[in-house]
Order: C-alpha cells, then structure tokens, then sequence
C-alpha cells in the first residue's frame, strides 16, 4: 500500500479495474500434478505447521514405491472385480420358509442401542471356493429395524460354496448417467459372517446387529458425529477425485508456506510484503497495484462489507433509520487479552445514490491498548479523524472477517450442514428425498472433523486472535442457536447494489423452484408419502439433536415483548428478520428446552400429511441445499478475495507496541498477526479458496441432479451481472 | 405353443441332487449312530436323552368307530398288551423345566412289538431335520442346568419349540399332552395315501399341569434350573406316578390328525415345528389306553422303542437330504445300534443306578 490517502476514483474507470481485478485473480483449477511434487493424501494430512507431505528424495521414492503398490492394488481390484463380478442376479430358489432373520439398532452397547435402523438394505452373499461372488438374497429393514432374508436352503449347501455372509448397506448419494437414469450408491456398511453349517432351513437369527451408524458424538452439544479414525472408520469418505484435486492445487500454497516458515526460523529476513508477494495475487493486491490507496478507501469498505466475504447483516439504526448498523459482539465470549485485540464493533452506514453503503461512523467498545483494563470503554471514530478512522475500518474488516468465518463460515454453513446431514444418512434411505439431499450433504462431516483439529478448537484461529477455544466454541454454539431452516430466505437487498443479497435470493429462487418440482413430481410425489416415516424421524432426529434456540438479552429486549412474543407494534421493523429465525413462531421443546430446529412434521403416516408438510418439506430442503452450496460457497471462496493480503485483512490484531496500541498504522508490522501467523493466514485463505471439487455445473462425480444443472444454467447471465460465475457454486460443503 | 418334450436336463440335475443327498443322509446316520454308540451307550451305559424314566405295563383298545379310514392294524375292538414310558427329555431332576415324553409299545416285551410310538410335550417341536438336530446336540453345552444357550439365540424356531413343549413342576405325567409333532405314512385300506401325527391325551377331560406361565416365559428359555424355594423332590414326578398306579389305573386316549397325500403339498405340511390347523385336521380317537401297574427302574430301563416297529402302511416318509424335515425319523429309525449297544453295556457292566433323591439339584 503506498498511498494513505483515499484515492476518489472515476466511478466507470473504478468498475472496469475491479473487474479485470477479479478475472485476474480468478482461482483456476489447472495446475497439474508434476511427478516431482510433494504427495498428500487427503485434506485430513493438512496442519497448520507443516502439513503431512512427502517432500524428501528418499521419501519420495518410498512414497513412489507405496503409489506403485496402491495402483497395483487398485489394478488388482479392477481385475478381481472384472473376473469375479458381483452381479445382481439372485441364486437359487429363495424359500420364504427359510429365512436368515435380524435386527438392525443404532449404536453400541451402552448407547443408542434401542433405535431401530428403518429402511436399511441388506444382502445375502456367498463365495465360491473359485472365488465367485453369489448374491443369495437381498431385502430391506423394515420400520422396526427387523429383517427376513428368504434364501435356498439346497443352494448354500452346494459343496462349491465357501463361506457366506450378510451385509448391511448405506444408502448413499445418487449417481445420474447420461442418460438421465439414477439410482443410488449402496455401500457396504458391516458384514456379519454366518457358518454355512448354521443355515439348516427355517430361521436363523443374527440377533441384533448394532450399527455405529452416524451416531451423535455425546461430548459436545452441538450436533456432530462420531468419526473414530479418519481414513477407516468414518460414515462417510471423499471420492477419489477429491483427493487427486486437492493435493494438485494444494501442494505449491504448502510448499510457499514451508519457505516462509524455514526463512523465519533461519532468521533470513521475510516481510511482510515479500509474504504476500509469494503468494497469488489477490483481489486487494491487485487493485492496489492498479489503484494505489483504493481499497482502504470508504467507498471499497462499504462495498466489501456488502458484497464481499464478510456479507454483513445490515439492520437499520434503531435509533436513526436512514442509518444501516452492523453489530459484531465480541464481549460475551471468552477471550485473553494478553496480545489480541478484540474489541465489540459497531459500524454505522448510509447509502449511496448508486445503493452501495458508506461507512459514517464506527464505535469500539474495549481495550485498544495491553494497558488498558476497561472493557466498556468505548470510542468512536468518524472520517474526519483521518489516520484514527484507517485504524478503525482496519479493526472492523478483522472483525467482519472472523466474524465471517465463525459464524456464517463454520457455523452457518459447515456445523449447520453436518446437523443436516448427520439425520439426513441416519434415517432417510427409501425415501425420493434421499436422492434430492444426500448429493449436496455428502463430506462435510469429514472435513468438519479436520477442522477441529487444527481450525477451531485449539486450532489456528485460537492462536491468532483473542478467542480462546472456548469462547471459539461458544460463538459456534450461539450462532446455531439462532439458525432454523422454517421461514428463511436469503437476507433482503437493501438496495439494488445489494448483489449478494440478490445472488442469493435468486440462486434460492432457482433452488426452490428445482424441489418444488421434484417433490411434485408424479414419479415421486407418490413414493415421498409412501416413506414419510422416513421424514418424520428425520424431523425428529434434527430437534432432539439441536442447540437450545438463542436470542441474545439486546435483541430479547428490543425484540420481545413481556411474555417472550414477538412485537408487532411496528417497533421491530429495523430488525432484518428475513433470513434469521422466525421470532414469531413457536420454538419446539425437547425436554423442556426450546430448540433452535423447527421440525418439518409431526406425522408418521404419509396418508395424513396435508398441504403444508409438503410445503414445510420444501422449505426445508431448499435450505439445506442453499446452505450447502450456495452459502458455503459464499463464504469460502471470497476468502481469498477478503483475507488474502494480511496488512489489509487477518483475522487478528494484536495490541502493538505503539502509544496508540492496535489503532497504530498498518506500517506498525507490531500490529499484524507475526510473520508465521501470517504466512500461515495467507495459506489458509489459498487453501480454503483454491483447494475446490465438486462443482454442480463441473459434475466431477455425476451426483448432481441434471434438473438442478438446466435451472441453474438457464439463469447463467442472470448470476452474471450479479457479479456471480454459477461454474463456482460447490456442490457440497467439503473444504 | 408349451413344449411337450420331457426335461431331461431338469431330471438328470434332479437325480443328481437327490443321489448325494440320499448318500450324505446315510453318511450322516451312520456317524451319528457309530458316535452315539460309542461315546454314549458303551462309554456311559446312557441313552443320549430321556434317560430319567418310568414305565408302565396294561393294554390298549382300538376304538369301535373311528371316523376316518381305517388301517388293517387299527382293528375297531381289538384290545392288546400295551407298555408305556414316561420321561424327561433331559436332566434327571424331576423338579426341573423339561420336555416330557410318553412312549408307548403295543407289546408288553422289553423291545419287540408291532407298533411303537415316540411322543413329547409340545405341539411343535425344537428342532426339525437331521441338520437342526446336529446343531442342537453341538450347541448344548451344559452349564449348572442351563443348555442351548448358543441354539436358542440363533434358532428362534427353537425357542417357540421349547416354550410350547416344556412343563415346570406338572403334577402328574398323566395330565399331560404328547405328541409325535413329526407326520408318519398312512395308507389305509382304501389305499388312499395320507399322512398322520398321534397324540394321547387323558382319557377324562382335565387342565393341563406343568404349562410355562407368564413368570416361566421371562426366564431365558436356556435355564432349566428349579426353582428358588423348590420342595420337590428329584423323582417327585415318577413317585406320583407310581402312587397314582397303585390306587387305581390310568387312562390315556391316543388321538390321531390325517392329511391327505397331493402332489403340490408344500414341503411344510412335513414341517415338525408347524402344527397342522386343527379345523382342517381335526383330531380323531384310535384307541384307549390303560396302564395298570408300574415297572421298576430295571424294566422301564431296559425298554427300546424303535421305529422299525411300525407296521406296513404306518412308517415313516421318505427323506432325501439331511435338510429334509422327515430325515429326523429316518434317523430315530436307523439308530437302533446305539440302543441296542446300550442293552448290551448294561447287561455286562450292570444298570446304572437309580435316580437318588439327594440335595444335588439342577442335573
């Protein structure tokens, strides 16, 4: 940054740079593998220090000796599967006199074991002495978790067969061909191995079969499932693709940060600037370079904080409506005040005449020095207090960002999306819905499980801001607490610059309109009803399992009146309330608790449902989708647009060693995250932004339903003057 | 147009199938009676079950009009000598939660007798071919008076069979139904072929004692354990028996079930855990039996009842596989080495002793 003075640029001279500023940095997927890069074998290797990479030559030849026998074994299993197909035929004679009988359950011995699972497919093979598969029976669970797999006494005694077993399947995504044909993914869940001596004809029972299926993990309240080991015992996994993607384009952002961490312990000098220079250029570099001073100016912030990542919730001034306001509470989480600054921050705009908004005030409450003990104390800083004001637009962009990262990142998008999915894969199977989620809800429990590792938790973000893990985990908790899928729609624009809220509300639009008709449609409509019980106890495994619904004391006092209902004297309509949760409506209680989930039914009986289940199905689909996407999308990918120059943005500041603490100038590098956090937030943000499969248009594994690609393609330009290329909306949540 | 030409192919695969299931049922009776005989009857002088026993001597009457066809052996009127044997099926404590049994032979002889019959408490039996009866005798393991652990909880068919046949604490074997639960051939003198299962029943109505109650059914049906608090003694059901013969006679009414033979019968009507529907199949009197006068611990243990005893027109259906539902009385009918093995072991090394009525429970 070489100018401090706002630079007022020509307004079409300032569009046409932003715009060849954003194609410029355009992340591009085409990096290839180069055979002399370091290898990684899944997000899960990734850590914040030093990734699990193998980088050395002899490592590199032992890992070239482990690929060989993986590709051999890959080869192998081509072959074996070519020679010994597991074909869809049923041998023998199925006898329903002579069944193999069972009972599926949730969870282990101690916990959960009296769930039934509804709805799970199961088969009956055998074995050959040659090797050959033989399908003997296949059957389903049925509501009560029991099974009866009728099978040919005469056939399994044949003296060729060796060994013979049933096997429980999941219901995964579903896989669409060219053709327009789908039918869903059956994975091996658990095998249960029967003597073939045991199968004398009537009954044999395999007694209850306990399934560690997507079980709730019981040490945290939020709702996130149990993953015993990463790579080989988790309910879900990445697809090949996923991993190949990944470390192709995450290998030189590590390779980046390892330079820069070996420069710092070596003492040889790294700046900040030469940080930020080895990295790819991002969208605030770039503009820099084109307009010196541009985006510290007033006119980029407001536009960044609207459009940009942050995407703040702009509610009107209570107090002065021609006054939007911006609120980031940071005060009631747990926090050490030892290096970090992290005051709460209010922000005050007005708009434009173009509808863009301009930053007019901004009001820090707490210490913004290491001297400072006061945590009330507040200040406020205007555009006439010139270096003051750049300081405090600084504050306010770290703020926004972890702000955005916290709560509509992890929690809006990611720990939201895994509630979803966790009920999702627990109880829908038979059911259409099935098909239309379970694409759009697949691996976020994995790299949710990554994250908290080494993200939140006692992660990275804990190490560069004030935030401890607790209070970490405390924003989380409180986020969710306040997101309910009934009554959503994407934030209302504010003004007709209001792109992401437009975006949004378009994309939201498309995907209702994409469910709607799924839903409706005859091939469907039928089958929904005839397995809503499969939605009823999805409905309900989402309740039971949801954070308390959370309204913090401002908003309970400005929102409610006496007996905890919503106003409707008119004293609310500041309050932005289309895509929070519905005050008005009644909160479902789980043991006496409010719940923040609605649920989507109270039937158990398709035959009883009405109009309204229908269209509370809908609802709640389409925002599961929209989160899962779109949402996540948002957030994610302008990371790197937002954060990816650390002077401008990070997701810290600490105090500093100037008179005036953390309100110093960016030239105060006392300020700004240390050269290794900040090495280590540049890789982040390329990560989280570069690091992209799964892309509805790209289809990589053809798991997107064509309906969705068409509706989505038809309003290409639509999106596109809205500044939103539709071929980077992700299909699911898996960065 | 359907083709008229035989399906050789079919035939052949067919002829081939039943020729080494023919030859695995005649392999697996072999080694089964070779094993019983030696490890049971000459090693421990013990039948392999229903070792703790009373007989009974009298005579048994063919009712003089029975209502179904009848067969040249079940003359109306004809009265013979008759024997009888109660047992448990297992353990040699009275006092226990066990199957009961009622053999009867036409003939008051140790074992020859023109028509013997094997029968068990319970419509429906535990096991049901000679495939589920090997399961059952290598899943017995037997604990402190539990047995079948492993079975049951693998063959819930089992379960239902000992829940129907089991008795705890019956006050006499005389009030108690039997059953032959396995259907035998029946070709009457119309040459009509049909199948039959036998029950008695007391000749005079009167409730069934001994039945699993509500509390019975909670306990896992592999503990056969008495009772806490039980008074009884081990041989408190033979003593009874013996005392109720010695006031007066006891009467019996065996009952007949038939079904007639067609050729799409679903293999199931052979099935010996499937009862046949009593309205289709009603149960019809043969005959009446008496027992006057009870036989000591030698006589009622030297009796064999055999299946070979039947007479033409009233064996057993032929079995093809050790799956097949009537292989188990090919089996019963093939196993008269071991019996006899038996006898022989005894009369060398003498009769094992009679059942004390000591404190030691639960065996």
């Amino acid at each position: 940054m070489k100018n401090p003075k706002i630079q007022s640029a020509d307004k079409e001279q300032f569009e046409e740079v932003c715009r060849e500023c954003l194609q410029q940095t355009k992340v591009s997927h085409g990096p290839q593998r180069n055979m002399f890069h370091p290898r990684l074998k899944n997000l899960n290797r990734v850590e914040v220090h030093r990734s699990r990479t193998h980088g050395g030559i002899f490592q590199r030849l032992g890992l070239f000796c482990v690929e060989l026998y993986e590709h051999s074994k890959r080869f192998y299993h081509t072959v074996h599967n070519l020679i010994f197909p597991r074909r869809k035929k049923i041998f023998g004679d199925p006898n329903p006199h002579h069944r193999i009988t069972g009972h599926l359950t949730f969870g282990t011995r101690n916990e959960d074991a009296d769930s039934p699972v509804f709805n799970m497919h199961l088969e009956l093979w055998a074995r050959t002495i040659w090797g050959g598969f033989r399908k003997l029976s296949e059957g389903k669970s049925d509501r009560n978790g029991e099974f009866s797999l009728p099978y040919d006494l005469h056939y399994v005694h044949r003296f060729y067969i060796a060994s013979v077993w049933v096997a429980a399947y999941q219901t995964g995504h579903e896989h669409f061909h060219r053709d327009g044909q789908h039918h869903p993914e059956f994975t091996e869940f658990k095998r249960v191995k029967i003597r073939k001596g045991d199968l004398v004809g009537i009954e044999y029972s395999c007694g209850q079969i306990q399934l560690s299926y997507w079980q709730y993990r019981k040490d945290t309240p939020l709702p996130r499932v149990v993953i015993k080991d990463h790579d080989k015992d988790a309910p879900d996994e990445y697809s090949p693709g996923y991993n190949e993607a990944l470390e192709k384009q995450f290998i030189p952002i590590e390779l980046t940060k390892l330079k820069h961490l070996e420069m710092i312990r070596l003492n040889k000098g790294l700046t900040y600037e030469q940080i930020v220079e080895d990295y790819p250029e991002n969208l605030t570099v770039c503009m820099e370079k084109k307009m010196p001073g541009i985006t510290r100016g007033d006119d980029w912030f407001g536009r960044r904080m609207m459009n940009g990542m942050y995407a703040c919730d702009f509610d009107r001034d209570p107090k002065n409506p021609d006054l939007y306001w911006v609120h980031h509470h940071w005060s009631s989480y747990e926090k050490t005040y030892h290096h970090y600054a992290m005051p709460d921050v209010d922000m005050w705009f007005e708009l434009k005449e173009d509808g863009l908004p301009k930053p007019v005030k901004i009001t820090l409450t707490g210490p913004l020095t290491a001297e400072e003990k006061d945590l009330k104390k507040k200040r406020t800083f205007t555009p006439e207090d010139d270096e003051k004001w750049l300081a405090a637009k600084r504050i306010c962009r770290v703020s926004a960002g972890l702000y955005a990262e916290l709560a509509h990142h992890f929690a809006g998008t990611h720990v939201n999306a895994e509630q979803y999915a966790i009920a999702c894969f627990r109880n829908l199977r038979l059911n259409p819905i099935s098909g239309l989620l379970k694409s759009f809800l697949r691996s976020v429990v994995l790299v949710n499980h990554t994250a908290d590792r080494i993200l939140i938790g006692k992660g990275y973000i804990t190490s560069t801001c004030a935030l401890t893990p607790k209070g970490i985990d405390q924003v989380v908790y409180n986020v969710m607490g306040t997101l309910d899928w009934k009554g959503y729609r994407p934030m209302e624009p504010i003004s007709e610059a209001h792109t992401y809220a437009k975006a949004g509300n378009l994309y939201w639009d498309v995907v209702y309109n994409f469910v709607s008709d799924f839903i409706d449609h005859p091939h469907h409509h039928q089958e929904i009803l005839d397995h809503w019980f499969e939605i009823y106890c999805f409905s309900e495994d989402l309740v039971n399992h949801s954070v308390p619904a959370f309204l913090c004391h401002y908003l309970q006092n400005a929102l409610l009146d006496g007996n905890g209902k919503f106003k409707v004297d008119g004293s609310t309509d500041w309050y932005q309330h289309q895509h929070r949760m519905d005050l008005t409506d009644d909160r479902p209680q789980v043991d006496g608790i409010k719940r923040a989930v609605s649920r989507i039914t109270d039937k158990k009986d398709g035959r009883k449902v009405t109009k309204a289940d229908l269209e509370q199905l809908k609802q709640a689909c389409t925002y599961m989708i929209y989160q899962a996407t779109f949402g996540h999308t948002w957030s994610n990918s302008k990371q790197y647009d937002d954060i990816g120059e650390v002077l401008y943005c990070s997701l810290g500041l600490r105090f500093g060693n100037g008179p005036d603490g953390v309100m110093g100038p960016e030239s105060d590098h006392s300020i700004a995250p240390d050269l290794t956090r900040s090495t280590q937030m540049m890789w982040w943000s390329n990560m989280l932004s570069r690091t992209g499969y799964g892309f509805i248009m790209a289809n990589e594994d053809e798991d997107v339903p064509p309906q969705l690609r068409e509706h989505l393609e038809k309003h290409r330009q639509e999106f596109a003057d809205l500044d939103l290329d539709i071929d980077i909306i992700q299909s699911r949540t898996n960065i | 147009m359907r083709s008229t030409g035989i399906p050789v192919l079919s035939s052949i695969h067919t002829a081939i199938h039943r020729f080494f299931g023919i030859l695995s049922l005649w392999i697996a009776t072999k080694a089964f009676t070779w094993a019983l005989t030696i490890f049971g009857s000459i090693m421990a002088r013990k039948k392999m079950s229903h070792n703790n026993g009373i007989g009974a001597t009298g005579s048994i009457r063919f009712v003089d009009n029975p209502e179904f066809p009848l067969h040249p052996f079940f003359e109306p009127g004809k009265v013979m000598p008759c024997r009888i044997r109660h047992a448990a099926a297992s353990f040699m404590d009275d006092a226990m939660r066990v199957v009961r049994s009622m053999s009867i032979k036409m003939a008051d002889t140790d074992y020859k007798s023109p028509m013997d019959i094997e029968l068990n408490t319970g419509e429906t039996a535990l096991f049901w071919s000679i495939a589920s009866f090997f399961r059952f005798a290598k899943y017995k393991k037997t604990r402190f008076g539990m047995q079948y652990e492993e079975y049951y909880r693998k063959y819930p068919t089992g379960v239902e069979g000992a829940q129907v046949g089991m008795r705890r604490n019956p006050t006499s074997f005389s009030n108690l139904k039997y059953y032959s639960q396995t259907p035998y051939l029946y070709v009457a003198e119309d040459n009509v072929k049909r199948y039959i299962k036998y029950r008695t029943i007391p000749a005079e109505p009167m409730p069934e004692t001994g039945l699993l109650d509500d509390y019975d059914m909670k306990i896992p049906t592999e503990n056969q354990r008495i009772l806490p608090g039980e008074t009884r003694t081990r041989n408190y059901l033979k003593d009874e028996y013996v005392e109720r013969l010695r006031q007066g006679s006891v009467k019996y009414k065996l009952q007949v079930q038939l079904h007639e033979a067609s050729d799409d019968d679903d293999d199931e009507i052979f099935n010996c855990c499937r009862k046949w529907d009593d309205a289709s199949h009603p149960w019809m009197d043969l005959a009446e039996i008496t027992m006057n006068k009870p036989l000591d611990w030698t006589e009622s243990t030297k009796m064999i009842f055999s299946m070979k005893n039947l007479p033409k027109g009233l064996g057993t259906i032929p079995s093809y596989s050790i799956y097949d539902y009537n292989s188990l009385n090919f089996l019963r009918k093939h196993s008269d080495l071991a019996r006899f093995a038996r006898l022989w072991t005894i009369k060398i090394f003498g009769m094992p002793s009679e059942i004390p009525d000591s404190e030691v429970r639960n065996c």
